[in-house]
């Protein structure tokens, strides 16, 4: 394995360091390009009270490709599928090098905060959205609350 | 070297951080289109998977590509201060980036530097590099025996087939080049020696290195000085000694080239009857002094024989001159018997009745008449002597007569 870019090292430094409130990135001893991430879920969201668990890893190409992200604990969002796949511009066609991992962090925090339905992965859980969208919050609030609250809550 | 990766002594200012490599910008170029800077390399790199700006995503043409960033931009990266890339190592430099390079190369003691010795291959601190030169494994020496220079690290190979032999020790086995064996055989530790005292008599033999403890223990030790002292006189002793025997070696030369000549001389002197020796005595003063001495003492002999000759001598001439007396009186009474003879003649012829013969006779024998009486002596030496026993009838029938004179027996001799 090629030596760690200065940049990697640097953003791991500052993740730990000077961490986002309610997000946690931690690698792994083993394989620096590898983070387990937990992220809470945001105030006035269904996903509220939760701490959801990721995962994260910067390929060989990062920073000039995206990382790849994936929510391991089960999420009720349209954006986000059965198999945690994340739909977020900016894991893929929208992804710039300026970009880093808090920042990729931050964004699925907000779309943890603000699902967009008319941007579907999951099409189901968007239809659903789009039909009835109290009744959809109540069931995300229900799956945060069955998969993401027995998760102790990362320290900010 | 990679500028991305030094490290900087103070906090840089946000904006002179590359958005891609998240460090402040190394030769950083401008986007003409949108104005944000970053390091041509970071740029370069990124747009090769999108042509867009990384950072607002605006669309980057070919044609329109990025030109150098403003000259403040540059010096200011390029002032900013850095520690040297070996402050781990231990180097505590502190200097503008721009003049790091030139630190490197030129003035970090702690830059790391290939060993000049191919076969080494090892990285080695500029300021150890020296040193490690003089201790290269792979760094060239000199055999000691042949000469050749080796790899020092295939020297120990090479001393066993050095073609100058290597020679191994008969006490402890080792072996060294030719050069250390004589000094070796002299300190090897396993070399059997003999007590120092040996020649006092201790009769102590083992390993050199156990020697120093023996000494301690040697009963030899503390006479050492005493015997040193008796060897020291003995050695006088018998130097001396062999001088007297050289001395007694020369004297007996001499005296046998003495006791030659002076059988030669005796042998001369042999030829010489002793009258001719006393003169041979003088004639030898030529000879050497301890000759002359013999002569001498020769001489003193003969002297002492001639001595005892010359009173022989006067016996003699004492016996002769009595012998001549005798004779005159033998002829005296020769003599008188002659007389007397006559007289009986004179008287037998009368008696016959013839006459005397001889008258001229007659007178001598009346003088000579009173003759027997004297016995001799008184007889004239001019008396005739006449033949006697020319009648031998008559002399024995005068027997009687002369038995009378203790001379009787030499007158019938004469």
């Amino acid at each position: 394995m090629a030596a760690l870019p200065k940049r990697i090292i640097k953003e791991t430094e500052r993740l730990i360091a000077d961490a986002v409130p309610g997000i946690s990135a931690r690698p792994h001893e083993d394989n620096l390009r590898y983070f387990d991430v937990d992220i809470t879920g945001p105030e006035q969201s269904p996903f509220e009270g939760g701490v959801f668990k990721l995962e994260l890893f910067l390929p060989e190409e990062y920073p000039m490709a995206p990382p790849k992200v994936r929510f391991l604990t089960k999420i009720y969002h349209p954006n986000i599928d059965k198999l945690g796949r994340i739909c977020l511009d900016i894991l893929k066609d929208k992804w710039s090098p300026a970009l880093q991992i808090r920042t990729v962090l931050l964004s699925i925090q907000a779309l943890l905060s603000a699902p967009n339905p008319d941007d579907p992965l999951a099409n189901d859980v968007a239809q659903h959205w789009k039909d009835n969208e109290p009744e959809a919050i109540a069931k995300a609030r229900e799956w945060t609350q069955k998969y993401a609250e027995n998760l102790v809550p990362p320290q900010e | 070297m990679d500028l991305n990766s030094v490290v900087y002594v103070e906090s840089v200012n946000s904006n002179l951080i590359c958005c891609v490599c998240q460090t402040p910008f190394v030769d950083p170029v401008v986007i003409e289109s949108c104005g944000h800077t970053f390091c041509k390399n970071c740029i370069t790199q990124a747009l090769l998977t999108r042509s867009t700006c990384p950072v607002d995503r605006s669309h980057i043409s070919s044609v329109n590509e990025f030109r150098p960033a403003a000259k403040i931009i540059v010096n200011m990266v390029n002032e900013l201060l850095t520690y040297c890339p070996n402050k781990n190592a231990g180097c505590t430099y502190q200097g503008q980036r721009q003049l790091l390079i030139y630190h490197l190369k030129e003035e970090c003691m702690f830059a790391k530097l290939a060993c000049r010795n191919e076969e080494c291959g090892e990285m080695i601190l500029k300021k150890d590099l020296s040193k490690h030169m003089e201790s290269c494994k792979a760094r060239m020496v000199k055999c000691e025996n042949c000469e050749a220079k080796v790899q020092l690290s295939t020297l120990e190979g090479h001393k066993f087939t050095c073609p100058v032999k290597n020679i191994e020790c008969p006490f402890c086995h080792t072996t060294r080049i030719q050069s250390e064996h004589t000094l070796h055989l002299e300190e090897c530790p396993e070399k059997p020696v003999t007590c120092l005292h040996v020649e006092f008599g201790c009769s102590w033999e083992g390993r050199q290195c156990d020697l120093s403890d023996h000494i301690v223990s040697c009963s030899y030790e503390p006479l050492k000085g005493f015997f040193s002292m008796y060897k020291q006189r003995n050695e006088a002793l018998e130097q001396e000694n062999q001088q007297l025997r050289t001395n007694i070696q020369e004297l007996n030369n001499t005296v046998d080239l003495l006791e030659n000549q002076v059988s030669a001389m005796s042998d001369w002197l042999s030829n010489f009857t002793d009258p001719k020796g006393l003169s041979s005595n003088s004639e030898g003063q030529h000879l050497n002094s301890s000759a002359h001495d013999i002569l001498l003492s020769g001489n003193d002999h003969i002297k002492n024989e001639i001595e005892n000759l010359n009173f022989s001598l006067v016996d003699i001439d004492a016996i002769m001159t009595e012998n001549m007396r005798m004779q005159e009186e033998i002829q005296s009474v020769k003599n008188i018997c002659h007389g007397l003879r006559m007289q009986m003649h004179y008287l037998l012829m009368e008696k016959r009745g013839g006459e005397p013969s001889v008258g001229t006779t007659g007178s001598v024998v009346r003088t000579g008449l009173n003759g027997p009486i004297g016995i001799g002596r008184t007889v004239p030496p001019n008396a005739n002597n006449s033949k006697s026993g020319h009648d031998t009838s008559l002399e024995s029938n005068m027997r009687p007569p002369r038995s009378l004179g203790p001379e009787s027996p030499r007158q019938e001799k004469l």
